[in-house]
């Protein structure tokens, strides 16, 4: 068996005259929280629908659980928990029928665990999904994608335009997922806040391309934020190599740095500067500079 | 205010533009195929002055107006899309209603006028207009802003069966025994000031009555109160009645009652409506006229009825399948617009997540269009039931009623609107995708151009281009499902049979009746009705994985 659940290669797709993918490779290991970011229009949501089989690869391949879903749609979306961006559900219907019918496609489906998180969830099977909140409607979608404890699950900004209240339930659904089960959850989404406090590992997808894909801890250990004071006054930033993103002015300029720490020591000193004060860089810091120096 | 005006007339028409093109060329389909078989039947055009031909025409009449006034209502879509712009409740009334009423009465007149002259027929212009145009202003204080009641379709047809009584009436129907079949019917040609005068208090009392009715929408009252009472009422009902599970036996089956519901019910609701409206209007008639055969013939004419508007809630709603993203675009809320693109009768992208195979929603699909088809057909033929125990007990000779000397058209007819409404069902999937492909159009073109260069008749070369169309686009489809897989040999030769059985059948019945175009347009009806089975797949393939 595969060590990544989902295994993307050289992965290209343009509508019209629109790149929306290029050469995106990507790998998601098994087991663990993996964060997609970007901006809007950056290609999540593409990226998403290649996973689901919905979009077949133009160019490059992709393989979820080591088919292709294009292929063999049905082994791969029964192995699959989908919650879309949009939360499109059959309006007219009930939940308990929408439960109904969902479980009929799903031969896992957990019939208890249904029943349990509908009364978490606070859901009355008899009332019509029209008449739901946006909230509640969210929370109906989890439901369907969490009952037949999926091995993967794919979440496509879950919590854009939600409450915390129920961002909270979708937040515990992920780490429940994981936690107790050991499987694998893909979520995209422009709450940086959440990707920090969730994911294991984050990509980010920036105008069709990956600009980044590292463990978080990682991440974090090559991204520094540090004042430099030099012996000369200057009007521009003096050149750091591998510097990101600089401001300041006169003789103390502060740079986001992309490397290992000595070596960010060590072009400072050529420099002669002095670092005077150092600040860890949140994933928001570490995002706007990948997307402002692309 | 007025440049809003302008904005909102230009942005109308760039939206629909196509749609408002299609429309009069899909009010005319369903009555072309009544028409053209007919005038095949009689070559000398003998039919077509007929005084059935003037049933016919009403017939036909009230189904253009209802697709025309339900096409244009699509078009527009809800007036509280403009309740954000600073325009008055009047203006925004005003745009509705009398730029829709321009537009149904044009399209109406632009249809008959095609029909004149594609058809030897003499029917009248003007009074057809001037009732369209009525029944679209009638129309408008019941479905401008409404809430999300269903009930509006209630009063809509009572509505347009008070306004039908006002047609029949002009058509100097007696409405008792023989009804349009009596010498005394003929066509609506003056237009008395008894017309106008109704036309001009029903337009003025529907434009009042519709600006009370966005007056309120607008500020967010209730505009329906009893309605919306019985509905919630009914909803209560039917949430005590559900038990909370269903237990379907396969993903077929529980996709297959998914379309059903979503997407077809309403066609056999409506044929069930239509049917019961009938009977009670036959009723009332027979009971004030003390004449059970008036009760016998206005039922079968009602049932009749039926039977060619499934056909149109099948064309309309296939056309919508087809179309629906169009008159969406504009409609939906904005945070959707690019999200998605499912129409009123697509299924949305949960559906696209769901582990079932394309073969098996292929086959979920087709079956579900099959059984909206035979709910339909069940409801015709328990009509026709009825009225062979209502005539046995009330000793009403059937072979009297005049409207059954025709009993090989009668049956004919709603065979052929049984068939017809099963296509139409699949058209989003079987057919649809068909239209586009040159290569399945090549040999139907090169075809009409060797009989058009040895002077056969537009008839015919239309109907044997058709004839090709379907055969290559069948065959086609035919090897494509068989090399994938996606049917069996042995299925797939069974679909076959049975197709060319049922053509040869209709041919052999109709040997003496349908011309050569009938006979040569009963072949691709036959390959219509087969395309489902082969191209389904297919088609979900190509729509899934884009």
């Amino acid at each position: 068996m595969s060590d990544f659940v989902i295994d993307i290669q050289h992965l290209g797709r343009s509508f019209g005259k629109t790149q929306a993918l290029q050469d995106v490779s990507l790998q998601v290991p098994r087991g663990g929280v993996f964060g997609l970011i970007g901006s809007n229009g950056a290609g999540k949501t593409t990226l998403i629908k290649h996973i689901l089989g919905s979009h077949y690869a133009q160019r490059g391949w992709v393989k979820v659980f080591g088919l292709d879903p294009v292929a063999e749609p049905v082994k791969v979306l029964g192995r699959i928990g989908y919650m879309s961006e949009d939360r499109e559900v059959p309006s007219w219907m009930r939940i308990g029928e929408l439960i109904d019918f969902t479980r009929t496609f799903y031969p896992a489906w957990d019939s208890g665990y249904a029943t349990e998180l509908t009364s978490v969830f606070e859901l009355d099977v008899k009332q019509k999904i029209r008449d739901l909140s946006r909230g509640q409607t969210a929370r109906v979608c989890l439901l369907l994608a969490l009952s037949h404890r999926p091995e993967l699950l794919v979440l496509d900004e879950p919590s854009s335009g939600l409450d915390p209240v129920i961002r909270r339930d979708i937040l515990t659904a992920i780490v429940r997922t994981t936690t107790d089960e050991g499987r694998t959850v893909l979520f995209s989404s422009h709450l940086l806040d959440e990707v920090e406090r969730l994911a294991d590992r984050v990509a980010i997808l920036h105008q069709g391309r990956i600009l980044l894909d590292q463990k978080l801890e990682d991440i974090y250990e090559s991204y520094h934020r540090v004042t430099l004071r030099f012996d000369r006054s200057s009007s521009v930033a003096p050149a750091l190599e591998g510097s990101m993103h600089s401001d300041g002015n006169g003789k103390e300029w502060t740079y986001v740095y992309r490397g290992q720490k000595d070596q960010l020591l060590a072009a400072s000193s050529q420099l002669n500067a002095t670092v005077i004060a150092e600040s860890p860089l949140s994933l928001d810091d570490i995002f706007v500079c990948n997307i402002q120096g692309h | 205010m007025h440049s809003i005006i302008a904005a909102l007339t230009w942005e109308y028409v760039a939206r629909n533009r196509w749609m408002l093109l299609w429309l009069p060329l899909l009010a005319n389909i369903p009555a072309l195929c009544i028409l053209l078989p007919l005038k095949s039947i009689s070559p000398d055009d003998s039919f077509m002055t007929s005084p059935l031909l003037i049933g016919i025409q009403v017939t036909v009449l009230l189904s253009l107006v209802l697709v025309v006034c339900l096409g244009i209502i699509s078009t527009q879509g809800s007036s509280r899309r403009l309740y954000r712009f600073p325009i008055s409740t009047i203006q925004i009334t005003s745009y509705y209603f009398w730029t829709g009423a321009l537009l149904v009465g044009a399209q109406v007149a632009l249809v008959l006028w095609l029909w004149k002259v594609l058809l030897p027929i003499d029917w009248p212009i003007a009074s057809p207009v001037v009732f369209s145009v009525v029944c679209w202003c009638a129309l408008q204080p019941v479905v401008r802003g409404q809430s999300q009641s269903l009930w509006w379709i209630v009063l809509a047809i009572l509505i347009v069966i008070a306004l039908s009584f006002w047609l029949l009436i002009r058509h100097g129907v007696p409405f008792q025994q023989g009804g349009m079949l009596t010498s005394q019917v003929h066509y609506w040609n003056v237009i008395s000031i008894t017309d106008w005068l109704i036309t001009f208090f029903s337009i003025g009392l529907a434009y009042w009555l519709t600006a009370i009715r966005v007056t309120y929408d607008r500020s967010g009252r209730s505009n329906m109160p009893l309605l919306e009472r019985i509905q919630l009422a009914l909803e209560r009902l039917e949430a005590r009645w559900f038990s909370g599970s269903w237990n379907f036996r396969s993903p077929i089956q529980a996709y297959s009652w998914y379309d059903l519901r979503h997407r077809l019910l309403a066609i056999p609701i409506l044929v069930f409506l239509g049917v019961l409206v009938s009977w009670v209007i036959a009723g009332l008639t027979a009971v004030i006229k003390r004449d059970p055969g008036t009760l016998i013939g206005l039922a079968i004419g009602g049932t009749y009825l039926s039977a060619v508007l499934q056909v149109y809630m099948a064309l309309l709603f296939g056309a919508l399948s087809l179309f629906g993203k169009y008159l969406v675009r504009f409609e939906a809320p904005e945070h959707k617009l690019k999200k998605s693109d499912a129409t009123p009768f697509e299924h949305g992208s949960f559906f696209n997540g769901l582990p079932i195979s394309f073969k098996d929603k292929a086959t979920a699909l087709v079956a579900s269009s099959a059984m909206a088809t035979v709910i339909c057909g069940a409801v015709l033929l328990l009509s026709y039931a009825l009225i062979g125990v209502v005539a046995w007990a009330f000793g009403v000779c059937l072979s009297n009623v005049k409207f059954l000397n025709h009993w090989k058209y009668l049956v004919s007819m709603n065979v052929l609107a049984m068939v017809l409404t099963f296509v139409l069902n699949n058209l989003k999937f079987s057919i649809g995708p068909m239209l586009w492909r040159i290569d399945h159009w090549f040999w139907s073109i090169i075809l009409a151009a060797i009989l058009v260069a040895f002077g056969q008749p537009a008839g015919i070369c239309v109907s044997a281009a058709l004839c090709v169309f379907v055969l290559v686009a069948l065959t086609a489809s035919t090897i494509q499902s068989l090399m994938k897989a996606d049917i069996r040999l042995g299925t797939a030769l069974g679909i076959w049979g049975i197709g060319t059985c049922l053509a040869i059948l209709g041919w052999y019945l109709f040997r003496d009746e349908f011309g050569p175009v009938g006979m040569l347009l009963l072949a691709p009806l036959a390959g219509l009705s087969m395309l489902p089975f082969f191209s389904t797949t297919e088609s979900i393939r190509r729509a899934h994985t884009s």
